[in-house]
């Protein structure tokens, strides 16, 4: 854990003064490429097991890729992308998406002077109690937050939570 | 048979571990740490009274179970809720409110229809944004979240802002802090004086105690595997409530370009996996119904006139 860290780090320090490079990934299985980032569009490659590419951007959980023999479109899942790779700190960035290049919403919402926060000013923080009466009082009701949702266009969905794997022994812990 | 008891002590082992590191000077009994196997990591929605089944067994590691069924039934809110009004205190004493109550009531909709989402749908779900440069986010047992300016000031939009909520909220959901928090107050206090006054805690003295506790914790931060939960299961109440499903990864892009040598963002890397890992592990599991849901919402943008 200790060697991640520092390979992490050291990672993030020698590309912090490079300039930025293709980001990399590698086929953790031998998957296909395809025309258009759905399950449903045309192959237009199969790629080996290990086989290397070069990442360009994310829509979602797609990934598009250009391997040796086509350019194309793989689930984010069929692959890990290098860290050490370029295009910023650690590589990865590239996992943005579409992103405008922004460094954020350009809302400024801080106050004037607004300081840091660190592990020993929590630590060493007097509850404010009257703060706290405050933010209950910002509390809104069930159905505003549904309404809100709804003039917004959200679409509720019916999903799962994920359950990681489990040793199949485990159920016997109770 | 052995394989089992090899998996129970590596998930005591492991949760040991955590609290170890949090509460460095714990001295943890042999016995209490058999009993503590009796907690289900997931199970939030235990039906039966505990704290009468707890009280007539003599044994002590089913009297431990008991009181930690307790902690995660609907009768144990109250104490919850107690115990974080004194850890939001805490961090807001530290950080102030933003005044900005446009902004405020924007992460109160869309903090709630989140919330709404998860099993503990009538806790008294609550958002702020507090005054501080730090990129973080706060989760308070019982349902207060707070989200500070640095942060809020990242977000490109209402799916990235679900993103950073729905982890939070998954934390609470899970009840991360609490447990950590509620073992260690047994720990120290020895399983049946706890028995005891958490059956007389009427006017909640004994939540008063777990306060500090759960300052000291949010400010240590949890283990990694407990981050990574709230990550999937953030990811999940977000696609519930209409969000992109993906927004999380591009916000742990952003923090991961910033890099840990941003000061804004020291307390942030001290207390989580690094974004890169944080990333790799999100892609490992997915369901069909979650990446079917990596779409930009329609409310993607409202984040923009948000506050005006």
């Amino acid at each position: 854990m200790t060697h991640k860290l520092i390979f992490l780090a050291t990672a993030l320090i020698a590309l912090a003064s490079q300039p930025a490079l293709a980001q990399t990934a590698t086929f953790k299985i031998a998957d296909v490429v395809r025309a258009e980032p759905s399950d449903s569009a045309a192959t237009v490659a199969n790629v080996a097991l290990n086989s290397k590419a070069e990442v360009l951007e994310r829509k979602g959980f797609w990934v598009k890729v250009k391997t040796a023999q086509a350019t194309g479109w793989t689930k984010l899942t069929a692959v890990s992308i290098d860290q050490s790779s370029g295009g910023g700190a650690g590589g990865m960035s590239v996992l943005a998406g579409l992103a405008s290049g922004r460094a954020g919403s350009g809302n400024i919402v801080s106050s004037a002077g607004t300081r840091g926060l660190s592990e020993n000013d929590l630590k060493g923080s007097k509850p404010d109690l009257q703060a706290y009466e405050f933010v209950k009082t910002l509390a809104v009701k069930e159905t505003d937050a549904i309404s809100f949702a709804q003039a917004g266009g959200l679409q509720p969905r019916e999903i799962q939570f994920i359950k990681p794997p489990t040793p199949p022994e485990t159920k016997n812990q109770n | 048979m052995k394989n089992s008891q090899i998996n129970i002590f590596k998930f005591l082992l492991g949760g040991c571990l955590s609290f170890v590191c949090i509460f460095a000077n714990a001295q943890i009994p042999g016995n209490l740490l058999k009993g503590l196997g009796g907690l289900d990591k997931k199970d939030n929605k235990q039906q039966s009274a505990p704290g009468a089944e707890a009280g007539k067994d003599s044994n002590p590691m089913g009297a431990i179970g008991g009181m930690l069924r307790l902690a995660t039934s609907n009768q144990g809110d109250d104490e919850e809720i107690k115990v974080g009004e004194g850890v939001a205190a805490s961090v807001l004493g530290a950080a102030k409110p933003s005044s900005n109550a446009k902004l405020n009531n924007y992460l109160n909709l869309v903090g709630k229809a989140i919330a709404l989402k998860s099993d503990r749908k009538n806790l008294p779900w609550t958002f702020a944004l507090i005054e501080t440069s730090s990129i973080n986010a706060f989760a308070a047992p019982g349902g207060m979240i707070l989200i500070t300016t640095g942060l809020y000031e990242l977000l490109e939009s209402e799916d990235e802002l679900a993103a950073v909520l729905a982890h939070e909220i998954a934390h609470v959901n899970l009840q991360h802090h609490f447990k950590i928090i509620k073992q260690q107050k047994m720990v120290e206090m020895g399983s049946n004086l706890f028995q005891k006054e958490l059956s007389k805690d009427k006017d909640n003295a004994l939540a008063k105690k777990m306060v500090g506790m759960g300052a000291e914790l949010i400010a240590r931060g949890l283990d990694k595997e407990s981050e990574f939960e709230a990550d999937r299961d953030g990811m999940v109440l977000a696609a519930r409530a209409g969000y992109d499903s993906s927004a999380m990864l591009s916000v742990l892009s952003k923090l991961q370009r910033k890099g840990s040598a941003d000061g804004s963002l020291q307390l942030l890397f001290k207390t989580h996996p690094s974004p890169a890992d944080r990333m790799a592990k999100l892609t490992t599991l997915l369901s069909p119904e979650l990446e079917a849901a990596a779409v930009v919402s329609a409310a993607s943008n409202r984040i923009s006139t948000a506050g005006k």
